[in-house]
């Protein structure tokens, strides 16, 4: 049930590492490639539409291969640590049949890299209360891979806009303005590919859409190989729950897009649209996201980083005396400013 | 802390020590019509030089018998003549078509310290005091109280031109807008943004592709706008810089 890649040297635990992209042992160094020999145990069986029953007890949950000792984790965890001996653990069952995402885009960022991208962030907040640029908070930022929905769709939209053009004409003190007006047609489609919604409940939709967009050169055949070391969640929606939330952005896509034809006009204004979306695949992936939990003002907060590219997400909170300190800095020194080259002009 | 309040005392004595560059010495009373008795016309010089004192700038009370051009040239020309180089306040009395009028004069027109409806009142109450028993003593003396209730309060700048206090109330609101806005920039700028242009994940060069589309034309609507042809205005009148109030007979 439990799984974790023990050095074939030294049998100590081996994590992924986003700068060689390999499995490398954290006690003696040896690399280990990420291949299929890698996970032959774990059989892929994305045919199986069917939820497998889970065979666990829930309650008692599962146990280090390692050191014995219970892992304590969510009904969603994949991969965690061992909270006894801190090995690397995946719980392989949870991703079998349907659970067993098909390709995952590994870490490219690690942490000491995710860590210096924060520092940076909180660098540029001027606003960013002291204590988080402290060791302890960057320190906090844990690498998770989430999962994650892509979507093709095709859509189809057919526009009525009025439109109008205005030309002026001058005749001594008259300005006489002849506004053309036509009614506007267009029938477009366009095809939307891997169109990314994250498919877990725990995380904020609003921050995961910030962190697009990803790097899909990157997205390769999943392998249990790319946990070790990270930890990861099991999708708690179904590609079916989300069709809303991401209809409502291809339909907001397609829109713009009809809209991107209509040109020449000075005005142009829909009457009518009516879209056609058409799924045309879904594929349950698994992103890597760096991210840091904070209480502020005793709100549990959360920002990331995209673990591939880097982008931030999310927002520093400001510090009320740093706002009150900037604004009055910035307000008296101008004002002085002013006061001085009144003086002196 | 401690070198910001330096940095404060030093601000308020240039500005003391500014203020105190502008000479008075021109204050005084020219009675050609003579209106006041000696000793009248030397309470008035004084009170002139007392008034100048406190609001720092001129005060000038010049009587005439006899008109040359407008009653608002006459007091810009005797302006200029009298005191042409410094900042001051003047009452003109004219008795052949019993004149008042009130001129603030001086090197620089962008220093006024009266606003034009300041220095009408101020010949409207001078009027109303000398009025009802020919009273010019206190008529001059109600002119130094009204130029000093109706100034203007601020500061000369090195050049000499005013600073109203308004002014500088306008412009302190300006700046904290301007370090509001700088705050709200600064807090923007640590949230990100979403991916909104779809473009991205379009198949293809980011283009639909456009299967069918027409443009009828349907109508044409009219709109004529008449525009006034503005007739702009001629120069002002010469004499030094400075405005004067519109003149009103006693
Ligand atoms: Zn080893
Ligand atoms: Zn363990």
């Amino acid at each position: 049930m439990t799984l974790n890649y023990k050095c074939p040297g030294c049998g100590g635990p081996m994590e992924f590492s986003a700068e060689e992209q390999v499995l490398k042992c954290t006690f003696c160094g040896n690399t280990l490639p990420i291949d299929a020999e890698l996970e032959d145990q774990v059989e892929s069986s994305t045919e199986s539409e069917k939820e497998p029953e889970p065979e666990y007890d829930e309650y008692h949950g599962y146990k280090c291969p390692s050191c014995g000792a219970e892992i304590v984790t969510d009904d969603n965890t994949t991969a965690t640590f061992c909270s006894f001996c801190g090995n690397p653990t995946m719980m392989e069952d949870r991703m079998d049949g349907v659970r067993r995402p098909s390709r995952v885009i590994p870490f490219m960022l690690d942490k000491q890299a995710a860590r210096e991208n924060f520092r940076g962030w909180t660098r540029k907040g001027l606003l960013t209360p002291g204590e988080f640029r402290k060791k302890a908070t960057i320190e906090k930022l844990t690498g998770m891979y989430v999962p994650f929905w892509l979507y093709d769709y095709n859509a189809n939209v057919r526009m009525t806009a009025r439109c109008t053009r205005t030309r002026r004409e001058y005749h001594g003190d008259d300005e006489i303005i002849y506004t053309d007006h036509f009614l506007v047609n267009r029938h477009i489609q366009a095809d939307y590919d891997k169109l990314p919604a994250d498919a877990s409940e725990k995380m904020d939709d609003d921050l995961m859409d910030m962190l697009e967009p990803f790097e899909y050169n990157k997205l390769t055949s999943f392998n249990m190989g790319y946990l070790s070391g990270y930890y990861a969640e099991k999708y708690d929606y179904t590609s079916a729950d989300m069709k809303d939330r991401i209809e409502t952005r291809v339909k907001k896509y397609a829109d713009d897009a009809a809209r991107s034809t209509i040109i020449g006009y000075d005005s142009v204004r829909p009457i009518s649209t009516n879209y056609a979306l058409r799924c045309t695949n879904t594929e349950y992936v698994m992103m890597p996201v760096w991210m840091l939990n904070y209480y502020w003002k005793g709100k549990l907060q959360t920002v990331a980083i995209n673990g591939e590219t880097g982008k931030r997400a999310g927002k520093l909170p400001s510090s009320p005396l740093r706002v009150f300190l900037w604004w009055a800095g910035i307000s008296v020194g101008s004002f002085g400013i002013c006061l001085l080259y009144n003086l002196l002009k | 802390m401690k070198v910001k309040l330096k940095n404060f005392f030093m601000l308020v004595i240039i500005w003391i020590w500014l203020g105190s560059i502008a000479s008075f010495a021109d204050s005084g009373v020219w009675d050609n019509a003579d209106l006041f008795d000696e000793t009248e016309e030397k309470t008035l010089t004084e009170l002139c030089k007392k008034t100048a004192d406190s609001i720092g700038m001129d005060v000038l009370i010049y009587t005439a018998d006899g008109m040359t051009g407008t009653i608002r040239q006459m007091a810009a020309d005797t302006y200029k003549s009298l005191n042409s180089d410094n900042k001051g306040i003047m009452l003109l009395i004219e008795m052949s078509e019993r004149w008042v009028i009130i001129r603030e004069g001086g090197p620089k027109e962008s220093a006024y310290r009266y606003s034009d409806d300041d220095l009408e009142e101020i010949q409207n109450n001078v009027i109303s005091a000398i009025k009802p028993d020919n009273n010019f003593y206190r008529g001059a003396e109600r002119f130094f109280e009204e130029a000093k209730d109706n100034i203007a309060s601020g500061f000369y700048s090195r050049s000499g031109s005013f600073v109203k206090t308004s002014t500088l109330v306008i412009i302190f609101i300006v700046c904290v807008v301007i370090g509001g806005i700088a705050v709200l920039i600064m807090y923007l700028s640590q949230r990100s943004s979403k991916v909104t242009d779809g473009r991205v994940y379009m198949r293809g060069n980011g283009e639909p592709d456009l299967l069918e589309h027409d443009d009828i034309y349907t109508h044409t609507t009219r709109q004529v706008i008449h525009h006034e042809r503005s007739h702009s205005s001629g120069g002002g009148g010469g004499g030094g810089g400075g405005h004067s109030s519109s003149g009103g007979h006693f």
